[in-house]
């Protein structure tokens, strides 16, 4: 099993602070042509501080967009997380499944409650 | 034209007053605008955020905004978190050991928030990074930071400020900006129609977003209500023509007695919370996707 490439996301950000998406979208641009290629990935969040969610809904939660699930299980990995880190990644990730499976129809659903609310 | 500015607390009736002297000021043709202040009481510090957005709006809509009669003691409290020193007073020459300056920051600064943080956060009765409750307040704050740049399109920029109440026990950081607004934000992404209530309430929700272009979002503010909640604290914001606040577990929202021209978000702390943030290991990386 070949071995993966490693992002270390405090080289690529330049800052131990990851509170910016556009600092995110830096993370992403390497990761998501290596993803397509079909190339394991394991992110490394070594000497980072400092997580928002913003950051990893671009650097991570967009990649739900371009590839299933089973897909981004098999290739994609983390490693150097803490813990409150690491749950805070998983609701990102979990929003983002629910983002890409449904979001127009769950807006939608929204404004035709509202809608109604008001007749 | 001279306005007579009353006490501006942190709450909706605050911003309200702070949305009026905007729309009456901009309503009149003279490009003059005399702030008296000789009237005021009371003026919780943390509030000089919104009220920079304000009179920045005017000063760019080209009318000359001067500040005038200030109260003892609240020269002393405005001078020395400098927003009287933004609009032509000298600057103190001594530093309020309670106050988070007023600092206006461009769209392109968000580095320098995070100096910001670092310079003045300390010694205000947050514990350090290291502790679960300083890093989510950080985090908290980076969070709403980040939205204001994102979203906002904000051409003045973000306006921050804030202020530590010791007897209080807490801390109020307000971050104000003079954009796009949450409610016209949501209503021209989707093509809707909603009132600006039920905009905010829209964005509020988890998982709601006006990003497009295949970027998830909404979580932020999802979990600033969490740790609001948690360590029992306030958590309000002002967008255009809506108002909501959460506060002991409660929240409300209503419309605000005249439209904020952009959008605040104050997050209030409870300093005296003790208890531990450190997540237990829920989740394990090799489950996270």
């Amino acid at each position: 099993m070949s071995e993966p490439v490693i992002i270390r996301v405090f080289d690529v950000v330049g800052t131990p602070l990851c509170v910016s998406s556009a600092d995110g979208q830096l993370v992403y641009d390497k990761l998501a042509p290596l993803l397509r290629e079909g190339r394991k990935v394991a992110i490394s969040f070594a000497q980072v501080e400092t997580l928002i969610s913003a950051f990893l809904n671009t650097a991570i939660g967009q990649i739900y967009g371009e590839l299933s699930e089973d897909r981004v299980r098999e290739l994609l990995s983390v490693r150097d997380m803490l813990p409150e880190d690491v749950a805070l990644l998983k609701r990102v990730i979990d929003n983002a499944k629910r983002y890409f499976a449904n979001q127009t129809a769950s807006d939608q659903a929204w404004k035709e409650e509202v809608d109604h609310d008001e007749e | 034209m001279i306005y007579y500015l009353p006490n501006i607390v942190s709450d909706d009736a605050g911003f309200g007053e702070l949305a009026t002297l905007s729309a009456r000021a901009l309503a009149e043709e003279s490009p003059h605008l005399e702030v008296n202040l000789s009237r005021l009481t009371v003026f919780e510090a943390n509030m000089a955020a919104p009220l920079g957005v304000v009179l920045n709006k005017l000063t760019d809509a080209l009318k000359v905004v001067t500040i005038v009669d200030v109260p003892q003691p609240m020269e002393a409290i405005l001078r020395r978190n400098g927003l009287l020193a933004a609009f032509g007073y000298p600057p103190a020459t001594t530093k309020s050991p309670t106050a988070l300056p007023y600092q206006r920051f461009k769209l392109q600064d968000s580095s320098l928030f995070a100096q910001y943080l670092q310079d003045h956060l300390p010694g205000k009765g947050i514990p350090t990074m290291s502790s679960g409750l300083g890093k989510l307040f950080q985090q908290s704050l980076f969070e709403v930071f980040e939205n204001a740049i994102f979203h906002s399109n904000s051409p003045l920029g973000v306006f921050v400020c804030g202020q530590f109440f010791p007897l209080k026990q807490r801390v109020d950081i307000t971050i104000a900006d003079a954009g796009i607004t949450i409610p016209r934000k949501v209503n021209e992404t989707f093509a809707w129609d909603l009132n600006a209530s039920d905009a905010l309430a829209w964005a509020l929700k988890e998982g709601s977003t006006t990003k497009r272009e295949g970027k998830p979002g909404g979580v932020g503010l999802k979990l600033l209500r969490d740790f609001i909640a948690l360590n029992q604290g306030r958590l309000q914001i002002a967008s255009g023509g809506a108002y909501w606040e959460f506060n002991a577990g409660t929240e409300i929202i209503h419309p605000l007695s005249c439209p904020f021209p952009g959008t605040v978000v104050n997050l209030e702390i409870n300093t005296a919370d003790n208890k531990s943030y450190r997540l237990a290991n829920e989740v394990s990386p090799e489950n996270v996707f």
